[in-house]
C-alpha cells in the first residue's frame, strides 16, 4: 500500500508542488497593477499571407498567414490555409513564460479562446461580464487586392463573441493593414496596432505603454477609430443576475461589504441596470485604488533610488 | 515581507487538506485541482496579507473564496457543477480488506514511477477515488456523502480502479 500512497501523494495534490506554484505565481504582479488593470484587453491579430513556397510542401503545413496577438503578453502565430496554428512564439518576456506548445495544431478560434484563458489566468485579463474589455483584431493581406482572407477571418472570430459564454465582457475591434505597415512597424519597434493608430494621433498614444483599453475609453478616438480605421463589434451579453453575483464575489474577496447590494439583487424588482452601474463604479474605484498604490509604490522605489544615489555620492 | 511569507505558509499548510478534499469532488479532471487551488491562494496572499486585510476566520474566508474559483471554473469551462450519474446496480459490494487485495499486492511491487503513469492513464472518476480513500484516508461513506452517491457504488469504482491500476502497470 505505501508504494501507491506515495505514487499518488506526488501524482495529484502534491502540497509543496502546489506552494512552488504558488510562490511562482505571487510573484508576478498581480492584475490589478498591471498597466491594463481591470477590464483591460489588448490584442491585435495580424494576418499576413505568404505567397509562392506552397508547391514544396502539403497545403496544410504551409504558412498562409501570420497571427501576432499583442497583448501583454505579444505572439506571433503562423497559421495554415484553412487556419490551423503551425507555430507559435513568444516575442516578449511575458509570453515567453506561457506554456503555448498545447495551442500548435488547434483552429485560430480555439488558439485566441486559449490565449484568452491563460491570459486571465496569468492576471492580464479580467474575466467579468461587467467590465468592458476590448480586444483589437488586425489583419494584414500579403496580396492588397485579395480581401477574402481578411474577411473570412473576420468572420471566423467575429463568431466566437456571439458564441462562446468566455467572451461575455468583451468588445471586438476590427481593422486592416498593409504588409508594409508590419515592417514599419518592426523598424519602430512599436506593436503594430499601436505603430498604425499614432499615425494621425502621435501625441495621445505614441508612449510604449499606451493600451487599447486607454484608446477606446476616450470617446473621440474610438469614434475616429469607427470612421477611419475599422469596425467595433460591441458586447451584446445582456448582464444578469449570475453576472452581478460573479462581480460582488470579486468586491467581496477586496474587502468590499457587499451585503446590501446582495440584499438588493436577491429582491425582486430590482432595477438590475441602476444596480448595475452602481456595482461596475465599485470595480472601478477599486481600479483607482490600485493604480494609486502602485504610483506609490514606484515613487517610493524612485525615492529609494534617489536616496541611494545621494548616499554614494556622499561616500564619493 | 518574510513575516507575510511565513503567515501564508502557515496557513496554507493549515488548510491545504481540507481544501484541496473539497475541490476534489468539484472538478472535472485532474489537473484542474491544482490550478484551482494556485488561483485561491495566489489571491488571498495578494488582496488579503499583502494589503493586510483583517479577516476574523480565514478557514471560512478561503472557502468562500474557493466557492467563487468554483463559480468562474464552471463558467469558462460551459459546465454545470459536477454532479454523479452513476448506473447503480444497488447490488451490496463486499468490501475486501487492503491487505487482501490482489490487485495492490501486484501494484505494490511495482517502482512508483511506473505507478505514477499508471494512475494518469485511469478515468477522473477512478482517480478521484482513490485519492480521496488512499491519501485524503476518507471512508467509503464519506466519498459517497461527498459525490452524492451511495456507498456501494463508490465501493465498486474503488475496486474497478485497482483492478484497472493494476493492468495498467502491467503493460
Amino acid at each position: 500500500m505505501d508504494q501507491l500512497k506515495k505514487s499518488l501523494g506526488s501524482a495529484f495534490l502534491d502540497e509543496d508542488r502546489v506552494f512552488a506554484k504558488i510562490e511562482k505565481k505571487i510573484n508576478k504582479p498581480p492584475r490589478m497593477n498591471r498597466t491594463f488593470s481591470l477590464a483591460m484587453v489588448s490584442a491585435t491579430v495580424l494576418l499576413a499571407l505568404l505567397l509562392g513556397m506552397a508547391r514544396l510542401l502539403s497545403p496544410m503545413d504551409v504558412v498562409a498567414g501570420v497571427v501576432t496577438v499583442d497583448l501583454n503578453p505579444s505572439l506571433r502565430i503562423e497559421l495554415s490555409k484553412d487556419y490551423t496554428v503551425l507555430n507559435i512564439s513568444g516575442v516578449n518576456a511575458e509570453a515567453q513564460s506561457m506554456d503555448l506548445t498545447s495551442l500548435k495544431g488547434l483552429p485560430i478560434q480555439e488558439a485566441l479562446m486559449e490565449i484568452v484563458r491563460l491570459s486571465i489566468e496569468a492576471g492580464y485579463l479580467d474575466p467579468l461580464a461587467l467590465t468592458s474589455d476590448y480586444i483589437l483584431i488586425t489583419t494584414v493581406s500579403y496580396d492588397g487586392n485579395d480581401q477574402t482572407f481578411n474577411l473570412d477571418l473576420k468572420k471566423l472570430l467575429s463568431k466566437i463573441q456571439t458564441e462562446s459564454p468566455s467572451l461575455d465582457g468583451f468588445n471586438l475591434a476590427f481593422m486592416r493593414a498593409q504588409k508594409q505597415d508590419l515592417q514599419d512597424a518592426d523598424d519602430s519597434d512599436l506593436p503594430l496596432w499601436l505603430y498604425l493608430l499614432s499615425k494621425n494621433n502621435p501625441d495621445v498614444i505614441s508612449s510604449p505603454t499606451s493600451t487599447v483599453q486607454n484608446y477606446f475609453e476616450d470617446e473621440d478616438l474610438r469614434t475616429e477609430f469607427e470612421n477611419e480605421y475599422g469596425e467595433v463589434l460591441e458586447d451584446d451579453h445582456e448582464i444578469d443576475k449570475e453576472d452581478l453575483e460573479e462581480a460582488l464575489d470579486e468586491l467581496e474577496e477586496q474587502g468590499v461589504d457587499v451585503n446590501d447590494y446582495r440584499r438588493r439583487l436577491a429582491t425582486s424588482g430590482v432595477d438590475l441596470n441602476a444596480l448595475t452601474s452602481e456595482i461596475r463604479a465599485q470595480l472601478n474605484r477599486i481600479d483607482d485604488d490600485d493604480d494609486e498604490e502602485v504610483s506609490h509604490e514606484d515613487d517610493e522605489n524612485e525615492n529609494d533610488d534617489d536616496d541611494d544615489d545621494d548616499d554614494e555620492e556622499d561616500d564619493d | 515581507m518574510n513575516d507575510i511569507h511565513t503567515e501564508f505558509e502557515k496557513i496554507y499548510r493549515a488548510s491545504f487538506p481540507s481544501l484541496s478534499k473539497y475541490v476534489l469532488f468539484r472538478v472535472a479532471q485532474a489537473s484542474d485541482m491544482e490550478d484551482l487551488l494556485q488561483n485561491v491562494y495566489a489571491d488571498f496572499y495578494r488582496n488579503v496579507l499583502t494589503k493586510k486585510k483583517d479577516v476574523n476566520d480565514v478557514d471560512a474566508y478561503l472557502m468562500q473564496m474557493t466557492q467563487n474559483e468554483l463559480k468562474k471554473y464552471y463558467r469558462f469551462k460551459k459546465k454545470a457543477p459536477i454532479t454523479l450519474i452513476d448506473v447503480d446496480d444497488n447490488a451490496w459490494v463486499q468490501e475486501i480488506p487492503d491487505a487482501d487485495n490482489p490487485h495492490l499486492h501486484v501494484i505494490e511491487r511495482s517502482t512508483l514511477e511506473g505507478i505514477e503513469t499508471a494512475l494518469k492513464r485511469l478515468d477522473f472518476p477512478q482517480q478521484q477515488v482513490l485519492i480521496a480513500k488512499l491519501k485524503l484516508e476518507m471512508t467509503f461513506a464519506e466519498i459517497a456523502l461527498s459525490l452524492h452517491s451511495n456507498e456501494n457504488t463508490i465501493k465498486a469504482r474503488y475496486y474497478r480502479a485497482l483492478e484497472r491500476l493494476q493492468k495498467e502497470v502491467d503493460k
